[in-house]
Formats: C-alpha cells, structure tokens, sequence
C-alpha cells in the first residue's frame, strides 16, 4: 500500500523505492530501465502495451509486479 | 674443565644440535607457502560451488576425503562469483547472484556460508552518467592482507569496483570507467566481462585485470591510469595481418602466484602464454598441450613453478579433447605439460570447465577441485595425482573457490 500521491507507474515505483530501495532494485537497474524478464500490471493490464513507466495510476489502482518466467 | 662447567659445555652444544636438527629446511615450496601468507592447521575444509541455479557449500576435514553438502543457496539464481575471505577479525563469504528476472545482488554470509543476507539495495552499481547498468558479477577478490576491508569486484559490462569497507558500499574505478578502449571492447560468448583481478602483494600501487574481450590491463599508479598489456597474446577471430592488436583479445584467465607477482600465467581463448615481466612481454608456453584452447587456469598454492588448466579441444567445439577429462599440469612454469587422469573418465567424456570453475586450496598437499558444465564436481587431495568425483549432478558448475573455517 503506497499512501503517497502518484500520477503515474513511474511515481509509484519512484515512491516504493524510497519505502524500500531494494525492492526497486530488483523490478529496474540503476539507469532506470524496468528488468526484461519483469511485467508491470497497473488495473491488470500490461504496461508495456499502455505507456509503460508513463502509465496513469489512478487512485485505488492495483499494480501487479511479476516475473515472466522463461528460460531452462 | 671442571665438571659442571664441561656439563654445561655438552648442554650447550646438545641444544645447539637440536636446533639445528629441529631447523626446516627452507625450500622454495616454503617459502612460497609463507609468502601465500596462510595456514591450514586444524581447519575445516570448505568448497563453495556456484552453479546456473544456486550455490552449494561443501565441508570437510583436513583430510577433504568426505563432503557433506549443503544447498542449493539462492535457488534458481546463477551464482557466478564466491569468495571466502579471512583477512581481518571475521570471516566473510560472498556471493554474486543473479536472478534471470529480479537481477544480479551481492549477498554475504558471515558464518561461512551457512546462512546469507537477503537482497538489499543494489551495492554494486555504475553512475547515471555512464549509460551502463549491471548485468552480472564475475569476480569478487580479496584485497591486500594489509588492508583487510578492502575488496574488488570485476563485472559485465566491463568495470572494477572497489570497496573499502568490507563490501558495505562499492566505487567504480573511473580508469576503466572511462578508459579510452572502452567503447572498443566487445562481448565475448559469455558477455563483455571483467573476469581476472592480480594484485601485486609488494607493490599497493599496481594490479592489473583481464577481460573478455579487451585483454590485460595494468595500473602502477594504484588504479588511476590503465595500460593495455597484451604484446604476444594472440586474437585468433581477427583477419591474418591483426592478429596482435593492442587490446581486443579474448583473455580468459591469468594467475600468478605471490612470491612472485611478476611472473603470470595466461589462458587465452587460443593460446598459452607466460609473461615474465609483469605483462610487458607475453611468451607461448603450449608445450605438449592437446589443445591450447581452454578457460581455467589454475596456480598451485604453494609452488610458483605449477599450473593446472583443463584444455578444451576448440571455441567450434567447447568439449575436452578425444573425449578424455584430463587436467594438465606443468610443474616447470610451462616448459612442459603433463595430463593427470587418475580416476578421471577416459573415454566418451565431453565435458566444458568454465574459467572460474577450477580451483586449490590452501592445505599442505595441495587440494585441486574443478567443476563442469555438466554439474560433475572433482577433487583431488594430492596436488591432482589422483581425483574422485565428489557430486555428479549439480546444476551446470561456473565457479569453484576454497576456504578454510575454524581455528588456525
């Protein structure tokens, strides 16, 4: 739960890296690129086909940070 | 002579005689041994073996006959660099791991190796001005004795940090960062990596790195300028009349041993060098070598003069030569080279050593350990004379390291 406000994915992953720098680091690298293998939902749907860290959060959005499991 | 004086007389010279008798004999195996600057008196032996899914801590006594297993730690996550170090007041053990989706962290483990820190913040990270963002750690070495919180880590794409407080924080070394080489150093099949990091024990202001592909590089001014050091090594993959470039070679691994820093040891991807010189000057010793294709390279603890490698037969075929496992050792700092077979499979044996996956240890007869692609691990307690398997079905071995737990 972020009680910070937040336009967009980018602000609400800005303000979960100052609750938890950690956890940041592992959804994007230092340049602030999100992980290849890491989908962001905002409300269920995939941010990489709406405007990816641009993305609006609305109040009350739901986001979804899943691993896209692949590889052998 | 009076009695009790002639008694002390023969006291004397008794004493002088014991001492004498007692006194070691110091060859240049010793003396080597003093200037590794270890000791192996009741120890507990560790293995720490990094695989593409986790990690596994090994533990034995002296004898290194038995293992008890214990793993995998970081389930899922490769873990390309390890190292135990016993500088200072504690123990420490290190583990790059990376996760294919949450990323590569630092973890450590202050109880050698039996439980580590969850993934913290991000450590190991380069500066929003240079572009770049960390893909993997493959190398975590040990600064000098004389500065036991001071650490070095080689990473992709290619950079050496440094931490000075016992690997809380880390700093990019800006004479790499912003070498300029840099923008003409190129991935090699496993990534544009920084793999090998030489330290001169003598000498604070000198060190020098390899990677993969850019070659060697040597700072004597304590890691502010870095000179490309790479004369005789050959780079096979470019046309006939450039195959001496500056820089740009595919290195693989250089050892050295400490008492006597100058002289190192090179793994090449094709090729076999020694550089008698600090790296000025590099000389092929492929002497009786099925193959001088290879990744591992491996110095002997206590003997400048032995090398162990395992010659894999070409960069088209990445499988020991004629299907025979065999480790080669040289004990005459190349001259020649010897397979050692005892209990290795001799026939249909198609295996991989990555360049970190061979390793010593640090006990009197020299234990020898490598692991395989196919998650097979080896060991040898008598210098690589003779190897059992220790584990046959790990996932694909990329590290190998040593370390010794328990009172000295």
């Amino acid at each position: 739960m972020l009680d910070e406000p937040c336009k967009t994915l980018g602000d609400a992953l800005a303000a979960l890296g100052r609750k938890s720098p950690g956890a940041l680091d592992r959804i994007m690298d230092e340049q602030g690129e999100v992980r290849r293998h890491v989908n962001l939902f905002v409300n269920g749907e995939n941010v990489r086909f709406l405007d990816g860290l641009r993305t609006a959060v609305p109040n009350g959005a739901t986001i979804f940070v899943l691993a896209a499991v692949s590889g052998g | 002579m009076p009695k009790q004086v002639r008694r002390k007389a023969v006291k004397k010279a008794r004493k002088s005689a014991a001492k004498t008798s007692r006194a070691p004999k110091v060859s240049r195996v010793s003396k080597a041994r003093k200037a590794s600057g270890r000791s192996s008196r009741n120890q507990e032996a560790l293995l720490l073996v990094g695989t593409m899914k986790g990690a596994f801590v090994l533990r034995s006594d002296k004898s290194r006959k038995k293992w008890k297993i214990e793993g995998p730690h970081f389930r899922g996550e490769a873990v390309y660099a390890l190292l135990h170090d016993t500088r200072g007041n504690r123990p420490r053990t290190f583990a790059a791991t990376n996760s294919m989706h949450w990323g590569p962290t630092l973890r450590t483990s202050d109880d050698n190796g039996a439980t580590w820190s969850k993934p913290g913040p991000q450590t190991v990270r380069f500066p929003a001005d240079s572009g770049r963002a960390l893909a993997q750690i493959w190398q975590i070495a040990s600064g000098r004795r004389a500065e036991p919180d001071v650490f070095y880590c080689g990473v992709e794409p290619a950079a050496l940090f440094e931490s000075r407080d016992g690997g809380e924080s880390w700093q990019p070394n800006q004479g790499l960062l912003n070498h300029e080489h840099q923008p003409k150093w190129q991935p090699g099949g496993g990534g544009l990596c920084l793999h090998t990091i030489v330290l001169d024990p003598n000498n604070p202001r000198r060190m020098l790195i390899a990677m993969s592909t850019g070659g060697v590089y040597r700072s004597d001014d304590g890691g502010k300028s870095w000179r490309a050091r790479n004369s005789g090594v050959r780079a096979q993959f470019m046309p006939e009349d450039q195959r001496y470039p500056e820089f740009g070679q595919c290195v693989h691994k250089v050892v050295h041993h400490p008492s006597r820093p100058g002289r190192l040891f090179l793994q090449n991807h094709w090729g076999l060098y020694r550089s008698d010189d600090w790296g000025d000057n590099w000389v092929d010793i492929a002497n009786g070598v099925p193959s001088d294709f290879g990744f591992a390279m491996q110095m002997h603890p206590h003997d400048p003069d032995t090398v162990y490698i395992v010659p894999i037969e070409a960069d088209m075929f990445r499988a020991t030569p004629e299907a025979k496992l065999r480790v080669y050792r040289t004990r005459n700092a190349g001259a020649s080279w010897q397979p050692l077979t005892k209990g290795l499979p001799q026939s249909g044996a198609y295996e991989n050593v990555l360049r970190d996956a061979l390793t010593a240890d640090s006990f009197d007869s020299a234990g020898i350990y490598f692991g395989t692609r196919s998650g097979k691990l080896y060991g040898s307690s008598d210098e690589g004379a003779s190897w059992t398997e220790i584990a046959d079905a790990l996932p694909p071995i990329v590290c190998v390291k040593t370390g010794t737990a328990g009172a000295s």
